[in-house]
């Protein structure tokens, strides 16, 4: 075992056990060093060298280790091994299914009873006047990933709500995040619109008509958009141009039989597609609403950021001038400060302006909840201590449907929808306790403990990608 | 008085200031002689009493009849004040200009300030070197006081009384100054209690292009060897710079007359590109579009914390060579003003703990930067805000602190003074009502008189009441030698100083007095636990005794 920054580069040597769950190394001191197989992001095998044969071992949690196993037949059994055994194909065969901690079932059963998201909403201050419980979603009939419980604003018919649901990205129409029982103003969140260049959903204007009525305060409202703005205003010019080339092609069509299927047909269809897929709201069609783009990338640009930033601190050695270049090219600090802003922007929003905020991103549960949940972080003090921080995780990420499971990567899937979009949110927020280092009740540890396990599917909490999911799995 | 002759408004009414973290406040501004006053005659406090000292530049603007004047401070804040009037506004102006530069340094504040407080301790007498000498000489007999430079005949850099091997005699430390840049002879800087080792510093030796050598500089160094150990000269410049040197008269110990030394070569940024990259850097501070691209970059530009890595690269070189490989060290630069002494007092801070506790981090900038000529007058004339031409100055003492600093963050519980401390210092060093920083030299402290005009700073530092603020509530003493780490991930920005005026510190303020508190309350309970012990301890014996018949 290699000590990477140590300054005397110690290397250890001892023994190496694999159990099911977790890679054991003691070395001569009889320390013992645990790494569970769900850490496990990549396992390498270098060039063999004159005293081994070497492993590298990258773990989610950022962790590296070093091995030289003096056998390459022993080295390749390991990696195979930890090849197997760090990527799950099904959930069954996660560590929490088989952790088994000295608990009876009251005590299990009360450990999952700890965090009432109902309780939540009651301190929050609804159901009231303005909003209340709708029971649409009781059977995940209306949208599969969202909670069972959702809040509305009142007199919201069902109507309203099916038809907003299939005018939004994956059913997921705008529904309540957080209330502000002082300002009366809501944080709530949604889906990207499925606008395409002429679709308008009356059932979805009249929801986000009802969302800003139910705020006595303040007339307008905002609609936060987390997505970069230049991607999304050249968007509607391409709508236009789109709509333009659908004319035309289809008058070529009818003019000349013998377009062949391949070409000209795929492009049509692509452009259909596009056109009836991802937009943002028409200004035009909802009144009272004012937009704010807030330029958080997408989750593809976050991991490759993490992947820069990691390659930057692994490499030893470094200038000062290469570390800060390094850093300033990962980009992951300029992500943090757009998610953070993004959060302000929500915060003064309510205090200052005295508006209901709208969040969506495209499918709604990466960026929007970031920003919901850093918001109210910064809004309500309940938040900063340690219940009320599981309470922010249990809602706004965990019901309200943060594919966990695909971006921190449970199993083995595709590799594209793994992302640090969490462990982001957790670095907002601490660097926020390092700014205000009173208003917390929780410190680094606890939040370096959350990620741990967002990793180690030790526990039920963060498994799967859905509350349905999460029911279904038991 | 003349200053009266430069003043030529001394006070205007209904000025606005604004300064950082305040709303801006109305009251009447008054110009002194050496201070910029303003005051709202509310709460019987001043709002403003800024030394001119302080001021390195100033901006004037004007909107109507409404003058604004731009006061950009040493310590980096900057203020503004809106004064109604051209004419006044122009007067305050130049005469703040005129006050600001003085050239004779007997019209400075430290000859006119009359001290509010109970002198109990003259800081201008709490180091003497034949006290400092004593804690090494009860270690070994090998070193003695050399009043050779008594007149600064000698040298005029260095102080009257050096610490030279006992075997070498005045008679050869004249020949060896000759040898060495500005006269700076290789005197004692540190022993190394556990195992003897020493370090010493000088300046350069002028071999120049004929190769000349000096045989009792040989012997000179060669007097701190042990038998058959070699030792190392860390030569602070880089070895084509020192090579080019001997061109100019200057030059390295070369291999042949120094055999038993090794020499290595860890550069260091000296004069202006310091002072660039302060300006630089301060410039990054202040640049408010708040753009995290913009600030690495800049913030990588100005090669700030580069030059923070190379100097404490060098001082743990340094001190490995003394601690780990135990073999003294000689350590020298171009003069033996600047890098050379970052090196050796920053390796003492690695080193010994008692640098690390106040009274013996006071003796250490006296010795090592003080009485060993570093020139502060020229160094700290300007700093980071200055548009005029610059020749001299350097922030190198700011360099030094905030490498102490870097270590202090590193190693939170050993050392008895907290960052506080290390701020002060860098304000005092710039702007002071204290003689201390005054002059180049103790040569010119004597001609000055500072001892008998000015005031020490160690003395008002050093009162109990002042004491508290610096004291580090988390400082435990312990004898180790400290190792820092300089990857670039363990060297971050000093906010305290650098962006100390852009984002107010409340919350880690208060953070920080909670902790004070905690950790008195911590204290209170454990002597409360004591006394309940040895109660009933001694109940347990009464009862003992009262039991046997």
């Amino acid at each position: 075992l290699l000590d990477r920054f140590s300054t005397s580069n110690k290397s250890l040597t001892g023994t190496l056990y694999l159990t099911a769950t977790h890679l054991l190394f003691i070395d001569s001191h009889q320390k013992e060093t645990w790494i569970l197989h769900h850490h496990i992001a990549s396992v390498e095998k270098l060039a063999l060298t004159t005293s081994g044969c070497p492993l590298v071992i990258q773990c989610k949690n950022f962790r590296i280790v070093h091995f030289i196993v003096p056998r390459e037949r022993d080295c390749h059994d390991i990696y195979n091994s930890l090849l197997q055994l760090s990527k799950q194909a099904k959930y069954e065969d996660l560590y929490a299914f088989s952790y088994n901690p000295k608990q009876n079932d009251s005590e299990r059963l009360q450990g999952w009873q700890l965090i009432d998201l109902a309780e939540e909403y009651k301190r929050m201050g609804v159901p009231n006047s303005h909003w209340e419980l709708s029971d649409a979603n009781r059977e995940y009939k209306i949208c599969e990933t969202y909670p069972r419980e959702l809040y509305v604003p009142w007199t919201t018919s069902k109507p309203i709500i099916v038809g907003s649901s299939k005018f939004r990205s994956k059913g997921r129409f705008p529904v309540l995040s957080y209330y502000h029982k002082d300002k009366k103003a809501a944080i709530c969140r949604c889906s990207q619109p499925l606008s395409g260049f002429s679709a308008r959903c009356m059932e979805d204007e009249h929801l986000l008509q009802a969302i800003s009525k139910a705020n006595p305060v303040n007339r307008y409202m905002y609609v936060v958009d987390t997505r970069p703005k230049h991607r999304m205003q050249s968007w509607w010019a391409t709508q236009k141009d789109i709509g333009r080339i659908i004319v035309r092609i289809s008058s070529k069509t009818r003019n000349d039989e013998r377009i062949r299927e391949s070409n000209e047909k795929k492009r049509l269809n692509a452009m259909a597609n596009r056109a009836a897929g991802k937009g943002y709201e028409n200004e035009d069609n909802y009144s009272s609403i004012r937009f704010q783009f807030v330029g958080i990338e997408n989750i593809h640009v976050m991991r490759s950021s993490l992947q820069k930033l990691l390659e930057v601190n692994s490499t030893k050695g470094l200038s000062v001038n290469d570390f800060y270049s390094g850093l300033e090219s990962s980009g992951w600090l300029r992500h943090i400060k757009a998610v953070m802003d993004a959060a302000i922007f929500l915060a003064k929003a309510i205090m200052v302006e005295n508006a209901s905020v709208l969040v969506h991103c495209s499918d709604g549960w990466d960026r929007t909840s970031q920003v919901c949940s850093l918001g109210s972080l910064l809004l309500d003090s309940y938040y900063r201590t340690i219940k009320g921080f599981m309470v922010l995780i249990e809602k706004d990420w965990i019901s309200f449907g943060h594919k966990f499971s695909e971006r921190c990567g449970h199993l083995d899937g595709d590799p594209k929808e793994v992302s640090p979009v969490f462990t982001q949110f957790l670095e907002c927020v601490w660097h926020l306790t390092e700014q205000f280092p009173q208003a917390f009740e929780f410190n680094e540890a606890f939040l370096l403990q959350i990620h741990e396990h967002i990793h180690s599917c030790q526990f039920g909490n963060f498994l799967g990608n859905c509350q349905k999911e999460r029911e279904e799995l038991k | 008085m003349e200053f009266a002759e430069l003043i030529k408004t001394p006070r205007v009414d209904n000025v606005v200031l604004h300064r950082p973290f305040y709303p801006a406040v109305e009251g009447t501004l008054c110009l002194t002689g050496h201070h910029l006053i303003l005051s709202s005659r509310q709460d019987n406090t001043e709002e403003l009493w800024l030394l001119h000292s302080n001021i390195d530049a100033i901006d004037k603007r004007f909107v109507g009849s409404l003058g604004t004047i731009i006061i950009k401070c040493k310590d980096f804040r900057i203020i503004q004040l809106d004064i109604p009037g051209m004419e006044e506004c122009l007067n305050i102006a130049s005469s703040i200009e005129a006050l600001s530069t003085l050239d004779s340094i007997t019209l400075m504040y430290p000859f006119f300030y009359r001290p509010m407080f109970e002198v109990t301790e003259d800081g201008w007498h709490s180091f003497l070197p034949e006290q400092e000498f004593e804690l090494y000489s009860s270690a070994t007999g090998e070193w003695r006081l050399s009043y050779v430079n008594k007149e600064f005949a000698v040298c005029p850099s260095y102080p009257p009384i050096v610490i030279v091997p006992k075997s070498i005699d005045d008679e050869a430390l004249r020949k060896v100054a000759t040898f060495r840049h500005g006269g700076r002879f290789p005197v004692l800087s540190y022993y190394h209690q556990k195992n003897g080792m020493v370090i010493m510093r000088s300046g350069q030796p002028l071999t120049g292009t004929n190769g000349r050598r000096c045989k009792e500089d040989e012997k000179l160094i060669n007097a701190t060897l042990r038998v058959g150990k070699r030792g190392y000269v860390i030569d602070t410049r880089s070895l084509n710079v020192a090579q080019q040197a001997r061109a100019k008269g200057g030059g390295f110990e070369q291999e042949a007359h120094y055999p038993q030394w090794r020499r290595i070569h860890k550069s260091i940024e000296r004069y202006h590109i310091l002072q660039e990259s302060l300006i630089k850097l301060v410039e990054a501070c202040n640049d408010q579009t708040h753009n995290m691209d913009r600030w690495l970059s800049k913030l990588e530009a100005s090669n700030w914390l580069t030059h923070i890595k190379e100097i404490l690269t060098t001082a743990c070189l340094a001190a490995q060579c003394i601690d780990r490989e135990g073999a003294s060290v000689l350590i020298h630069g171009t003069e033996g003003t600047d890098s050379t002494l970052q090196v050796t007092s920053l390796a003492q801070i690695i080193l010994e703990p008692r640098s690390r506790t106040i009274r013996g981090f006071e003796a250490l900038i006296e010795r090592e930067w003080l009485q060993a000529g570093h020139p502060f007058q020229q160094r700290c004339a300007q700093s980071a805000y200055c548009n005029t031409k610059q020749k001299w100055e350097a922030p190198v003492f700011l360099l030094f602190l905030d490498c102490v600093w870097q270590i202090l963050r590193q190693f939170p519980c050993s050392f008895e003074f907290n960052e506080n401390f290390l701020i002060m210092l860098f304000e005092h060093a710039y702007a002071s009502q204290f003689g201390t920083f005054l002059g180049n030299s103790e040569s010119e402290r004597c001609k000055l008189k500072l001892q008998q005009k000015t005031m020490s700073l160690w003395s008002w530092v050093n009162q109990p009441s002042e004491l508290s603020k610096y004291t580090n509530p988390l400082f435990e003493a312990n004898n180790l030698v400290i190792w820092p780490s300089v990857a670039p991930q363990s060297l971050p920005l000093w906010e305290g100083i650098f962006l100390r005026w852009n984002r107010s510190s409340k919350y880690l303020d208060e953070a920080y007095e909670e902790m004070v508190n905690i950790i008195e309350y911590n204290k209170e309970l454990q002597a409360k636990v004591n006394i309940l012990r040895r109660q009933l301890a001694e109940l347990e014996t009464e009862d003992g005794m009262q039991e046997s018949p």
